[in-house]
Protein backbone atom coordinates (compact mmCIF):
# COMPACT_ATOMS: atom_id res chain seq x y z
CA UNK A 1 0.00 0.00 0.00
CA UNK A 2 2.86 2.44 1.02
CA UNK A 3 5.31 1.67 -2.09
CA UNK A 4 1.68 2.15 -4.64
CA UNK A 5 1.26 5.87 -3.01
CA UNK A 6 4.68 6.65 -3.35
CA UNK A 7 4.90 5.39 -7.01
CA UNK A 8 1.62 7.36 -7.59
CA UNK A 9 2.53 10.83 -6.13
CA UNK A 10 6.23 10.39 -7.94
CA UNK A 11 3.74 9.72 -10.98
CA UNK A 12 1.59 12.83 -10.29
CA UNK A 13 4.96 14.70 -9.46
CA UNK A 14 6.29 13.70 -13.46
CA UNK A 15 3.27 14.07 -15.02
CA UNK A 16 3.27 17.70 -13.64
CA UNK A 17 6.50 18.44 -14.27
CA UNK A 18 6.20 17.70 -17.81
CA UNK A 19 3.06 19.44 -18.57
CA UNK A 20 4.27 22.46 -16.60
CA UNK A 21 7.34 22.09 -19.41
CA UNK A 22 4.77 22.15 -22.45
CA UNK A 23 2.98 24.86 -20.97
CA UNK A 24 5.59 27.15 -20.21
CA UNK A 25 7.29 26.35 -23.68
CA UNK A 26 4.26 27.53 -25.45
CA UNK A 27 3.95 30.92 -23.12
CA UNK A 28 0.76 29.81 -21.14
CA UNK A 29 3.29 30.10 -17.90
CA UNK A 30 -0.16 30.97 -15.48
CA UNK A 31 -1.86 27.73 -16.49
CA UNK A 32 1.66 26.13 -15.83
CA UNK A 33 1.07 27.49 -12.45
CA UNK A 34 -2.11 26.26 -12.24
CA UNK A 35 -1.23 22.71 -12.82
CA UNK A 36 1.28 22.77 -10.51
CA UNK A 37 -1.04 23.77 -7.70
CA UNK A 38 -3.81 21.29 -8.90
CA UNK A 39 -1.11 18.51 -8.78
CA UNK A 40 -0.18 20.01 -5.51
CA UNK A 41 -3.69 19.79 -4.09
CA UNK A 42 -4.79 16.51 -5.49
CA UNK A 43 -1.11 14.95 -4.11
CA UNK A 44 -1.62 16.31 -0.60
CA UNK A 45 -5.68 15.06 -0.69
CA UNK A 46 -4.02 11.67 -1.02
CA UNK A 47 -1.30 12.22 1.88
CA UNK A 48 -3.48 13.84 4.37
CA UNK A 49 -5.86 10.68 4.59
CA UNK A 50 -2.30 8.45 4.75
CA UNK A 51 -1.25 10.69 7.57
CA UNK A 52 -4.18 10.99 9.32
CA UNK A 53 -4.48 7.37 9.59
CA UNK A 54 -0.75 6.68 10.55
CA UNK A 55 -1.71 9.13 13.95
CA UNK A 56 -4.92 7.37 14.13
CA UNK A 57 -3.02 4.24 14.58
CA UNK A 58 -0.13 6.06 17.40
CA UNK A 59 -3.49 7.21 19.14
CA UNK A 60 -4.60 3.67 19.52
CA UNK A 61 -1.19 2.57 20.45
CA UNK A 62 0.23 4.71 22.60
CA UNK A 63 -3.21 5.27 24.55
CA UNK A 64 -2.25 9.10 23.54
CA UNK B 1 15.32 2.33 104.04
CA UNK B 2 12.60 3.26 101.91
CA UNK B 3 12.09 1.75 98.57
CA UNK B 4 9.56 2.63 96.38
CA UNK B 5 6.43 0.41 95.65
CA UNK B 6 7.27 -1.23 92.33
CA UNK B 7 10.73 -2.38 93.49
CA UNK B 8 9.23 -5.13 95.91
CA UNK B 9 8.02 -6.56 91.90
CA UNK B 10 9.92 -9.08 91.64
CA UNK B 11 8.43 -11.11 88.74
CA UNK B 12 9.46 -10.87 85.78
CA UNK B 13 7.61 -8.61 83.01
CA UNK B 14 4.70 -9.94 81.27
CA UNK B 15 6.11 -9.97 78.12
CA UNK B 16 9.59 -11.80 79.51
CA UNK B 17 7.31 -14.53 80.94
CA UNK B 18 4.96 -15.10 78.00
CA UNK B 19 8.48 -15.51 75.98
CA UNK B 20 9.77 -18.03 78.51
CA UNK B 21 6.57 -19.95 78.99
CA UNK B 22 6.02 -20.37 74.72
CA UNK B 23 10.21 -21.44 74.73
CA UNK B 24 10.26 -25.08 74.51
CA UNK B 25 11.35 -26.99 77.19
CA UNK B 26 14.52 -29.46 77.58
CA UNK B 27 12.09 -32.90 76.16
CA UNK B 28 10.83 -30.54 73.59
CA UNK B 29 14.75 -29.57 72.37
CA UNK B 30 16.04 -33.24 72.43
CA UNK B 31 13.25 -34.29 70.16
CA UNK B 32 13.68 -31.82 67.28
CA UNK B 33 15.49 -33.02 64.02
CA UNK B 34 17.54 -30.95 61.42
CA UNK B 35 14.92 -31.83 58.88
CA UNK B 36 12.71 -30.21 61.24
CA UNK B 37 14.31 -27.64 62.12
CA UNK B 38 15.22 -26.74 58.78
CA UNK B 39 11.10 -26.90 57.71
CA UNK B 40 10.20 -24.90 60.55
CA UNK B 41 13.24 -22.06 59.49
CA UNK B 42 11.92 -21.31 55.92
CA UNK B 43 8.18 -21.72 57.09
CA UNK B 44 9.24 -18.68 59.38
CA UNK B 45 11.30 -16.99 57.03
CA UNK B 46 9.45 -17.32 54.07
CA UNK B 47 6.80 -14.89 54.85
CA UNK B 48 8.87 -11.72 55.56
CA UNK B 49 11.37 -12.65 52.50
CA UNK B 50 8.51 -12.57 50.26
CA UNK B 51 8.20 -8.80 49.83
CA UNK B 52 11.89 -7.69 48.95
CA UNK B 53 12.18 -10.67 46.40
CA UNK B 54 8.85 -8.97 44.98
CA UNK B 55 10.01 -6.00 44.94
CA UNK B 56 13.60 -7.43 43.30
CA UNK B 57 11.30 -8.53 40.66
CA UNK B 58 9.77 -5.05 40.00
CA UNK B 59 12.76 -3.47 39.85
CA UNK B 60 14.44 -5.69 37.47
CA UNK B 61 10.93 -5.47 35.38
CA UNK B 62 11.20 -1.52 35.38
CA UNK B 63 15.06 -1.50 34.59
CA UNK B 64 14.27 -4.13 31.59
CA UNK B 65 11.58 -1.73 30.10
CA UNK B 66 13.25 1.46 30.58
CA UNK B 67 16.12 -0.38 28.38
CA UNK B 68 13.97 -1.36 25.83
CA UNK B 69 12.36 1.65 25.54
CA UNK B 70 15.43 3.47 25.52
CA UNK B 71 16.42 0.88 22.96
CA UNK B 72 13.16 1.99 20.73
CA UNK B 73 13.99 5.75 21.39
CA UNK B 74 17.65 5.74 19.79
CA UNK B 75 20.04 8.53 21.00
CA UNK B 76 18.16 11.55 20.25
CA UNK B 77 17.40 13.79 22.49
CA UNK B 78 14.60 12.03 23.85
CA UNK B 79 16.66 9.03 25.63
CA UNK B 80 17.19 11.83 27.98
CA UNK B 81 13.53 12.23 28.65
CA UNK B 82 12.54 8.66 29.21
CA UNK B 83 15.46 8.41 31.23
CA UNK B 84 14.06 10.98 33.49
CA UNK B 85 10.57 9.72 33.61
CA UNK B 86 12.23 6.21 34.62
CA UNK B 87 13.85 7.54 37.19
CA UNK B 88 10.66 9.20 38.48
CA UNK B 89 8.57 5.90 38.46
CA UNK B 90 12.00 3.83 39.76
CA UNK B 91 12.01 6.48 42.44
CA UNK B 92 8.41 5.91 43.54
CA UNK B 93 8.26 2.67 43.65
CA UNK B 94 11.69 2.45 45.86
CA UNK B 95 11.05 5.14 47.89
CA UNK B 96 7.32 2.96 48.85
CA UNK B 97 9.05 0.33 49.94
CA UNK B 98 11.75 1.74 52.15
CA UNK B 99 9.04 3.80 53.81
CA UNK B 100 7.49 0.22 55.00
CA UNK B 101 10.98 -0.46 55.94
CA UNK B 102 11.94 1.87 58.40
CA UNK B 103 8.34 1.87 59.73
CA UNK B 104 8.76 -1.81 60.24
CA UNK B 105 12.31 -1.08 62.48
CA UNK B 106 10.20 1.77 63.82
CA UNK B 107 7.59 -0.51 65.67
CA UNK B 108 10.39 -3.11 66.62
CA UNK B 109 12.19 -0.26 68.17
CA UNK B 110 8.89 0.98 69.94
CA UNK B 111 8.13 -2.46 71.42
CA UNK B 112 11.90 -3.09 72.24
CA UNK B 113 12.10 0.43 74.20
CA UNK B 114 8.95 -0.86 76.05
CA UNK B 115 10.33 -4.31 76.84
CA UNK B 116 13.47 -2.63 78.61
CA UNK B 117 11.56 0.03 80.16
CA UNK B 118 9.52 -2.69 81.80
CA UNK B 119 12.72 -4.11 83.53
CA UNK B 120 13.85 -1.16 85.62
CA UNK B 121 11.26 -1.55 88.76
CA UNK B 122 11.76 -5.48 88.35
CA UNK B 123 15.42 -5.18 88.35
CA UNK B 124 15.48 -3.18 91.69
CA UNK B 125 13.27 -4.86 93.31
CA UNK B 126 15.59 -8.40 92.37
CA UNK B 127 18.22 -6.55 93.53
CA UNK B 128 16.48 -5.65 96.53
CA UNK B 129 15.64 -9.14 97.61
CA UNK B 130 18.81 -10.33 96.30
CA UNK B 131 21.15 -8.53 98.09
CA UNK B 132 23.82 -7.34 95.11
CA UNK B 133 26.34 -5.23 96.14
CA UNK B 134 26.14 -1.77 95.80
CA UNK B 135 28.23 -1.63 92.76
CA UNK B 136 27.25 -4.06 90.65
CA UNK B 137 23.41 -2.31 91.28
CA UNK B 138 24.96 0.70 90.32
CA UNK B 139 26.46 -0.25 86.97
CA UNK B 140 23.06 -2.75 85.96
CA UNK B 141 21.44 0.78 86.81
CA UNK B 142 23.13 2.30 84.60
CA UNK B 143 23.37 -0.19 82.09
CA UNK B 144 19.73 -0.34 81.83
CA UNK B 145 19.65 3.70 81.65
CA UNK B 146 22.07 3.79 78.86
CA UNK B 147 20.31 1.09 76.73
CA UNK B 148 17.03 3.33 77.47
CA UNK B 149 18.38 6.56 76.73
CA UNK B 150 20.38 4.90 72.85
CA UNK B 151 17.24 3.42 72.07
CA UNK B 152 15.35 6.50 72.53
CA UNK B 153 17.84 8.35 70.73
CA UNK B 154 17.51 6.14 67.95
CA UNK B 155 13.63 5.62 67.79
CA UNK B 156 12.96 9.67 67.89
CA UNK B 157 15.84 10.72 66.11
CA UNK B 158 17.34 8.83 64.30
CA UNK B 159 14.69 6.83 62.35
CA UNK B 160 13.23 9.78 61.24
CA UNK B 161 16.19 11.48 59.93
CA UNK B 162 16.68 8.22 58.15
CA UNK B 163 13.33 8.82 56.52
CA UNK B 164 14.15 12.32 55.50
CA UNK B 165 17.58 10.47 54.01
CA UNK B 166 15.71 8.39 51.72
CA UNK B 167 13.09 11.13 50.38
CA UNK B 168 16.05 13.62 50.13
CA UNK B 169 18.42 10.56 47.96
CA UNK B 170 15.39 9.89 45.54
CA UNK B 171 15.03 13.85 45.10
CA UNK B 172 19.05 13.98 44.26
CA UNK B 173 18.72 10.97 41.90
CA UNK B 174 15.70 12.59 40.12
CA UNK B 175 16.81 15.90 39.60
CA UNK B 176 20.80 15.09 39.43
CA UNK B 177 21.21 18.67 41.14
CA UNK B 178 24.75 18.87 42.55
CA UNK B 179 23.29 20.84 45.88
CA UNK B 180 20.39 18.14 46.75
CA UNK B 181 23.37 15.68 46.35
CA UNK B 182 25.33 16.84 48.62
CA UNK B 183 22.27 17.19 51.11
CA UNK B 184 21.93 14.14 50.25
CA UNK B 185 25.45 12.93 51.67
CA UNK B 186 25.23 15.35 54.27
CA UNK B 187 22.45 13.47 55.77
CA UNK B 188 23.75 10.43 55.28
CA UNK B 189 27.00 11.25 57.26
CA UNK B 190 24.53 12.19 59.99
CA UNK B 191 23.12 9.48 60.00
CA UNK B 192 25.93 7.21 60.57
CA UNK B 193 27.56 10.14 63.08
CA UNK B 194 24.75 9.10 64.78
CA UNK B 195 24.74 5.53 64.94
CA UNK B 196 28.54 5.36 65.79
CA UNK B 197 27.54 7.60 68.77
CA UNK B 198 25.08 5.29 69.84
CA UNK B 199 27.11 2.49 69.11
CA UNK B 200 30.09 4.13 71.26
CA UNK B 201 28.19 4.47 74.65
CA UNK B 202 26.72 1.04 74.28
CA UNK B 203 30.30 -0.18 73.91
CA UNK B 204 31.52 2.17 76.42
CA UNK B 205 28.78 0.94 79.18
CA UNK B 206 29.69 -2.80 78.15
CA UNK B 207 33.35 -2.59 79.30
CA UNK B 208 32.86 -0.51 82.07
CA UNK B 209 32.58 -3.80 84.58
CA UNK B 210 33.14 -7.12 83.56
CA UNK B 211 29.98 -8.16 85.69
CA UNK B 212 29.39 -10.97 83.34
CA UNK B 213 32.78 -12.74 84.73
CA UNK B 214 34.58 -15.20 82.78
CA UNK B 215 34.50 -14.02 79.39
CA UNK B 216 34.90 -16.96 77.17
CA UNK B 217 37.21 -15.91 74.41
CA UNK B 218 37.49 -18.77 71.77
CA UNK B 219 38.24 -18.87 68.12
CA UNK B 220 34.69 -19.06 67.58
CA UNK B 221 33.97 -15.75 69.26
CA UNK B 222 36.72 -14.42 67.54
CA UNK B 223 35.64 -15.20 64.19
CA UNK B 224 31.86 -13.70 64.71
CA UNK B 225 33.38 -10.72 65.91
CA UNK B 226 35.32 -10.14 62.81
CA UNK B 227 32.88 -11.18 60.69
CA UNK B 228 30.79 -8.46 62.94
CA UNK B 229 32.87 -5.77 61.98
CA UNK B 230 33.17 -6.35 58.71
CA UNK B 231 29.76 -7.05 57.58
CA UNK B 232 27.84 -4.11 59.82
CA UNK B 233 28.59 -0.62 58.95
CA UNK B 234 29.15 2.04 61.59
CA UNK B 235 27.82 -0.36 64.60
CA UNK B 236 30.17 -3.37 63.91
CA UNK B 237 32.60 -2.49 66.92
CA UNK B 238 29.82 -2.49 69.16
CA UNK B 239 28.27 -5.49 68.21
CA UNK B 240 31.66 -7.37 68.29
CA UNK B 241 32.09 -5.98 71.73
CA UNK B 242 27.82 -6.82 72.50
CA UNK B 243 28.77 -10.17 70.73
CA UNK B 244 31.25 -11.29 73.64
CA UNK B 245 29.59 -9.71 76.88
CA UNK B 246 26.32 -12.49 74.77
CA UNK B 247 28.84 -15.43 74.76
CA UNK B 248 29.37 -14.72 78.68
CA UNK B 249 25.59 -14.55 79.04
CA UNK B 250 24.94 -17.85 77.25
CA UNK B 251 28.43 -19.61 79.10
CA UNK B 252 26.49 -18.36 82.49
CA UNK B 253 23.23 -19.88 81.26
CA UNK B 254 24.35 -22.62 80.04
CA UNK B 255 22.15 -25.61 80.71
CA UNK B 256 19.01 -23.56 82.05
CA UNK B 257 15.54 -22.91 80.53
CA UNK B 258 16.30 -19.61 79.88
CA UNK B 259 18.62 -19.71 77.17
CA UNK B 260 15.89 -21.24 75.01
CA UNK B 261 13.77 -17.79 76.20
CA UNK B 262 16.86 -15.56 74.90
CA UNK B 263 16.86 -17.74 71.57
CA UNK B 264 13.08 -17.01 71.29
CA UNK B 265 14.03 -13.31 71.62
CA UNK B 266 16.62 -13.48 68.69
CA UNK B 267 14.14 -15.17 66.87
CA UNK B 268 11.66 -12.69 67.12
CA UNK B 269 14.03 -10.10 65.06
CA UNK B 270 14.98 -12.22 62.33
CA UNK B 271 12.34 -11.84 60.11
CA UNK B 272 13.03 -8.02 60.75
CA UNK B 273 16.82 -8.20 59.73
CA UNK B 274 16.27 -10.78 56.89
CA UNK B 275 14.38 -8.03 55.40
CA UNK B 276 16.95 -5.60 55.57
CA UNK B 277 19.91 -7.98 54.01
CA UNK B 278 17.36 -8.92 50.98
CA UNK B 279 16.02 -5.20 50.25
CA UNK B 280 19.79 -4.49 50.69
CA UNK B 281 20.85 -7.39 48.18
CA UNK B 282 18.09 -6.60 45.78
CA UNK B 283 19.55 -3.16 45.37
CA UNK B 284 22.52 -4.05 45.27
CA UNK B 285 21.73 -6.09 42.17
CA UNK B 286 19.45 -3.82 40.68
CA UNK B 287 22.13 -0.91 40.52
CA UNK B 288 24.58 -3.15 39.15
CA UNK B 289 21.83 -4.20 36.53
CA UNK B 290 20.90 -0.57 35.80
CA UNK B 291 24.69 0.73 35.25
CA UNK B 292 25.09 -2.15 32.82
CA UNK B 293 21.87 -0.64 31.07
CA UNK B 294 23.14 2.79 30.75
CA UNK B 295 20.81 3.74 33.42
CA UNK B 296 23.28 6.25 35.87
CA UNK B 297 20.49 8.08 38.07
CA UNK B 298 19.07 4.42 38.54
CA UNK B 299 21.93 2.60 39.48
CA UNK B 300 22.89 5.82 41.79
CA UNK B 301 19.65 5.73 43.52
CA UNK B 302 20.17 2.08 44.19
CA UNK B 303 24.03 2.26 45.68
CA UNK B 304 22.17 5.27 48.39
CA UNK B 305 19.06 3.03 49.08
CA UNK B 306 21.18 0.12 49.93
CA UNK B 307 23.26 2.03 51.89
CA UNK B 308 19.91 3.26 53.82
CA UNK B 309 18.64 -0.93 54.19
CA UNK B 310 22.06 -1.80 55.65
CA UNK B 311 22.02 0.85 57.91
CA UNK B 312 18.25 0.20 59.24
CA UNK B 313 20.17 -3.44 59.77
CA UNK B 314 22.42 -1.95 61.79
CA UNK B 315 20.08 0.29 64.11
CA UNK B 316 18.11 -3.75 64.56
CA UNK B 317 21.34 -5.27 64.83
CA UNK B 318 22.07 -2.79 68.30
CA UNK B 319 18.85 -3.23 69.25
CA UNK B 320 19.33 -7.05 69.66
CA UNK B 321 22.20 -6.76 71.37
CA UNK B 322 20.40 -4.67 73.73
CA UNK B 323 17.41 -6.95 74.30
CA UNK B 324 19.66 -9.62 74.54
CA UNK B 325 21.76 -8.73 77.10
CA UNK B 326 19.60 -6.48 79.28
CA UNK B 327 17.27 -10.10 79.26
CA UNK B 328 20.28 -12.05 80.57
CA UNK B 329 21.17 -9.70 82.99
CA UNK B 330 17.68 -10.08 84.83
CA UNK B 331 18.13 -13.25 84.38
CA UNK B 332 21.37 -13.42 86.47
CA UNK B 333 20.42 -11.25 88.34
CA UNK B 334 17.27 -13.42 89.27
CA UNK B 335 19.14 -16.55 89.32
CA UNK B 336 21.59 -14.35 92.33
CA UNK B 337 24.13 -14.33 89.94
CA UNK C 1 11.54 -11.05 6.45
CA UNK C 2 9.84 -7.36 6.38
CA UNK C 3 12.99 -5.39 6.43
CA UNK C 4 13.52 -6.07 3.01
CA UNK C 5 10.36 -4.58 1.67
CA UNK C 6 11.01 -1.62 4.04
CA UNK C 7 14.24 -1.16 2.54
CA UNK C 8 13.38 -0.95 -0.67
CA UNK C 9 10.54 1.30 -0.43
CA UNK C 10 13.25 3.91 0.90
CA UNK C 11 15.32 3.22 -2.25
CA UNK C 12 12.66 3.66 -4.52
CA UNK C 13 11.39 6.29 -2.69
CA UNK C 14 15.10 8.14 -2.49
CA UNK C 15 15.34 7.29 -6.03
CA UNK C 16 12.25 9.03 -6.52
CA UNK C 17 12.80 11.84 -4.65
CA UNK C 18 16.26 12.98 -6.76
CA UNK C 19 14.78 12.84 -9.71
CA UNK C 20 11.77 14.82 -9.22
CA UNK C 21 14.38 17.47 -7.21
CA UNK C 22 15.16 20.21 -9.51
CA UNK C 23 12.04 19.88 -11.33
CA UNK C 24 9.29 19.77 -8.72
CA UNK C 25 11.01 20.20 -5.48
CA UNK C 26 7.71 20.51 -3.87
CA UNK C 27 6.78 16.99 -5.06
CA UNK C 28 9.62 15.45 -3.88
CA UNK C 29 9.37 16.50 -0.56
CA UNK C 30 6.15 15.19 -0.82
CA UNK C 31 7.45 11.99 -2.08
CA UNK C 32 10.10 11.50 0.96
CA UNK C 33 7.03 12.94 3.60
CA UNK C 34 4.78 9.75 2.14
CA UNK C 35 8.01 7.17 2.36
CA UNK C 36 8.23 8.15 6.04
CA UNK C 37 4.98 8.00 7.11
CA UNK C 38 4.48 4.87 5.06
CA UNK C 39 7.30 3.59 7.28
CA UNK C 40 6.28 4.89 10.41
CA UNK C 41 2.60 3.02 9.84
CA UNK C 42 4.69 -0.17 9.10
CA UNK C 43 6.69 -0.37 12.02
CA UNK C 44 3.86 0.99 14.26
CA UNK C 45 1.78 -2.08 12.88
CA UNK C 46 4.63 -4.44 13.69
CA UNK C 47 4.78 -3.29 17.38
CA UNK C 48 2.18 -3.76 18.53
CA UNK C 49 2.48 -6.86 20.04
CA UNK C 50 5.25 -5.33 22.17
CA UNK C 51 3.06 -3.03 22.85
CA UNK C 52 0.12 -4.97 24.01
CA UNK C 53 2.37 -7.34 26.33
CA UNK C 54 3.72 -4.21 28.23
CA UNK C 55 0.02 -3.21 28.76
CA UNK C 56 -0.77 -6.25 30.28
CA UNK C 57 2.24 -5.40 32.66
CA UNK C 58 0.40 -3.10 34.26
CA UNK C 59 -1.06 -4.80 36.87
CA UNK C 60 2.51 -5.80 38.15
CA UNK C 61 3.78 -2.09 38.72
CA UNK C 62 2.12 0.07 41.34
CA UNK C 63 1.31 3.21 40.05
CA UNK C 64 0.88 5.07 36.67
CA UNK C 65 4.68 4.45 35.39
CA UNK C 66 4.51 1.77 32.60
CA UNK C 67 1.40 4.49 30.95
CA UNK C 68 3.61 7.21 31.57
CA UNK C 69 6.43 5.51 29.79
CA UNK C 70 4.24 4.25 26.49
CA UNK C 71 2.85 7.37 26.49
CA UNK C 72 6.25 9.49 26.50
CA UNK C 73 7.39 7.00 23.56
CA UNK C 74 4.61 7.68 20.62
CA UNK C 75 5.34 11.54 21.41
CA UNK C 76 8.44 10.88 20.49
CA UNK C 77 8.26 9.22 17.49
CA UNK C 78 5.04 11.81 16.42
CA UNK C 79 7.21 14.56 17.52
CA UNK C 80 10.30 13.82 15.82
CA UNK C 81 8.50 12.55 12.58
CA UNK C 82 6.97 16.19 12.27
CA UNK C 83 10.42 18.11 13.31
CA UNK C 84 12.45 16.08 10.24
CA UNK C 85 9.54 16.65 7.71
CA UNK C 86 9.94 20.44 9.08
CA UNK C 87 13.47 20.36 8.53
CA UNK C 88 13.81 18.53 5.32
CA UNK C 89 11.63 21.41 3.65
CA UNK C 90 14.30 23.71 5.21
CA UNK C 91 12.09 24.91 8.19
CA UNK C 92 14.82 25.06 11.38
CA UNK C 93 12.84 27.09 13.58
CA UNK C 94 9.51 25.21 12.93
CA UNK C 95 11.55 22.17 13.44
CA UNK C 96 13.37 23.40 16.65
CA UNK C 97 9.48 24.80 18.06
CA UNK C 98 8.07 21.17 17.26
CA UNK C 99 10.73 19.79 19.41
CA UNK C 100 10.43 22.13 22.22
CA UNK C 101 6.46 21.28 21.86
CA UNK C 102 6.45 17.57 22.28
CA UNK C 103 9.68 17.88 25.36
CA UNK C 104 6.83 19.96 26.58
CA UNK C 105 3.91 17.76 26.37
CA UNK C 106 6.37 15.07 27.57
CA UNK C 107 6.98 16.03 30.45
CA UNK C 108 3.53 17.46 31.16
CA UNK C 109 2.90 13.45 30.88
CA UNK C 110 5.15 12.92 34.21
CA UNK C 111 3.17 15.25 36.09
CA UNK C 112 1.26 12.14 37.36
CA UNK C 113 4.12 10.82 38.74
CA UNK C 114 5.51 14.12 40.27
CA UNK C 115 1.87 13.86 41.98
CA UNK C 116 2.42 10.32 43.18
CA UNK C 117 6.11 11.10 44.55
CA UNK C 118 5.33 14.28 46.08
CA UNK C 119 2.28 12.67 48.03
CA UNK C 120 4.75 10.28 49.13
CA UNK C 121 6.72 13.03 51.10
CA UNK C 122 3.93 14.32 52.67
CA UNK C 123 2.69 11.83 53.68
CA UNK C 124 5.79 9.96 55.47
CA UNK C 125 7.10 13.76 56.63
CA UNK C 126 4.18 14.30 58.37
Amino acid sequence: MEIDLVFKIAATGIIVAVLNQLLIRSGREDQAMMTTLAGLVVVLTMLVRQISDLFVLIKALFEL
Amino acid sequence: MLLPTAAFAAQLPDQTQEILRTAPDIAQVSSWTLDGLWAAALRILAQPAAAPLRFFVQLCGYLLLCGVLGLLCGKTGWRACLDCLAVLGFGGVSLAAMMQLVQRVSATALDCRNYLAAFIPVYSGAVALGGQNAGAAAYSGLFYAVSGLVGGVIGQVLLPVMQVYFCFAACACIWGDAGIEEAARLFSRCLVWLLKGCGAVFGFVLGLQNILTGAVDSAALKTGRSVLQGLLPVVGDAAAAALTGAASAVHLLKGSLALAGMAALTALFAPGLLQCFLYAAAFGAAGALASFGGQKQCGRLCALYGEGAKLCASVLVLYLFMVLLSTALLLLTGNGG
Amino acid sequence: MVIFQWAVLAFAAAVLQLTLKKEQPAFAFLVSACAAAGLLGAVAGQVRPLLVWLQGLEAYFPGEGIRCLVRVLGIALVAQFAADLCREAGLAAAASAVDLCGRALALLQALPLLQQLLDAFAGYLQ
